[in-house]
């Protein structure tokens, strides 16, 4: 029996609301396994959420380009980095880069070292366990300043107590790692370089190289260019405008998820 | 899979809200499979930004927020694949009972622009309130009364010429 109205000419609280909740509740899916979803999630995270740690210009650089977290500040001056694609950053930490990548790669245990930094405007304060159950990975980078031999040595000294903590990972910075011009780069998943505007060319074995930034990353005055390779074990060599191969502002990062930088030399 | 303080919170949360949000995006999406697509998606995104979710005043409506904003990202990405036309082809014969719509109330849904339907999904089916809506779809009130007043006509339209006028059955 009907009374002669029309089903969509009455009241839409009561006919869309009714036949939507109706029509929602026949449909009886699950939906997705928590567990699954946390897989995906931790994914993305270690995609997305990279802190850098032991920063000089090199490793704001690579925060910068890369959105990542930048965690810690840069070895003196202290500088606002303007940026391409993501926004700026200005370092605002107290503890010095060198105790942030000692805290992190003391792990848990320098829980007590909170590292700051401001990204896009929000600040960022972070301990090392925090970062791991977040499930963010670290890159801790090395300049020449901070590493010394090690950058001379290449990636066979990344310190010991990397091994076991694969939210760890170094950057190599510094104009002394890839002072020979040429290197073999030992990444499993790709690397950023950012040259800078005294390397008038760049070679690699890599099959696939593509800029990454639309604009330079200007850090300290001096202008990059980022490019990604995906690759495993390419090599490049720079040469800069005196003609010479190197010093190249050419760094990479060990092993991760695909990012390198480079400083400005020392 | 080891387990945190965190995980447990969140295994709580999607074991809770899924059905929901499972809903939600079928009303959204029209379809089975991108609903299933849309509410993974949704929920990763959850994950990456549990603390701030958890912390929110709100966490259902963060959630809302990000399925929202995922499946108007999602279907700019697909639309140059999807032809929405006035009428169906071949439109089946009405299969169910006087005023219980089923594929016609989708296909009418579906042929809102996304905005459109996401409020008509959030104010008709949620029965949030529009400023609720506002916050959801990152606009104004006023922006919600008019996408509200749109889809009205729209979907009116639709169902007249899908199923014709449907009479009310009288109860009692």
């Amino acid at each position: 029996m009907t009374d002669g109205t029309m089903e969509q000419d009455r009241d839409p609280e009561t006919w869309l609301g009714d036949a939507l909740r109706r029509h929602a509740d026949a449909f009886d899916r699950v939906g997705p396994e928590p567990d699954d979803v946390i897989a995906e999630g931790r994914r993305r995270v270690r995609r997305r959420k990279v802190g850098v740690a032991g920063a000089g210009t090199g490793g704001l650089a690579l925060a910068v380009t890369a959105g990542l977290v930048f965690i810690g500040n840069p070895t003196p001056p202290q500088v606002p980095v303007e940026t391409g694609p993501t926004g700026s950053v200005t370092a605002a930490a107290t503890a010095t880069a060198t105790a942030t990548a000692t805290a992190i790669y003391n792990g848990p245990s320098a829980d007590e070292v909170i590292s700051t930094g401001t990204l896009g405007g929000e600040t960022w304060s972070v301990s090392a366990s925090y970062a791991q159950a977040q499930g963010w990975c670290f890159a801790v980078a090395y300049g020449d300043t901070s590493s010394g031999l090690g950058c001379q040595t290449g990636f066979t000294s990344e310190p010991a107590s990397d091994v076991g903590k694969p939210w760890v990972r170094t950057v190599m910075t510094g104009a002394n790692f890839v002072q020979n011009g040429v290197r073999t780069l030992p990444c499993e998943d790709g690397v950023i370089v950012y040259l800078s505007k005294d390397v008038t060319s760049i070679s690699m074995t890599a099959p696939q190289m593509s800029r990454v930034t639309e604009q330079p990353v200007v850090v300290l005055g001096q202008a990059f260019t980022a490019f990604v390779a995906p690759l495993d074990g390419a090599a490049f060599t720079s040469t800069g405008s005196d003609g010479k191969a190197g010093p190249a502002e050419g760094n990479v990062l060990s092993g991760m998820v695909g990012a390198g930088v480079c400083g400005t030399p020392g | 899979m080891d387990s945190n303080p965190k995980d447990e919170q969140f295994r709580e949360y999607v074991l809770a809200r899924r059905g929901v949000l499972m809903r939600e995006a079928y009303l959204l999406t029209g379809d089975p499979q991108q609903a299933e697509d849309l509410v993974q998606t949704t929920l990763a995104k959850t994950y990456v930004s549990w603390h701030r979710v958890r912390s929110s005043t709100s966490p259902d409506a963060y959630v809302r927020r990000i399925l929202i904003n995922t499946n108007i990202s999602t279907f700019r990405r697909r639309r140059i694949r999807e032809v929405l036309t006035a009428t169906a082809p071949e439109p089946a014969a009405p299969t169910t009972p006087e005023h219980e719509w089923g594929p016609e109330l989708i296909d009418a849904l579906r042929s809102l622009p996304e905005r459109q339907r996401a409020v008509v999904v959030l104010r008709y089916w949620e029965g949030l309130p529009e400023a609720e809506i506002a916050e959801a779809l990152g606009c104004t009130v006023g922006t919600v009364r008019s996408h509200t007043s749109r889809a009205l006509k729209r979907l009116r339209g639709s169902m007249h010429a899908l199923v014709g006028p449907v009479a009310v059955r009288k109860e009692g």
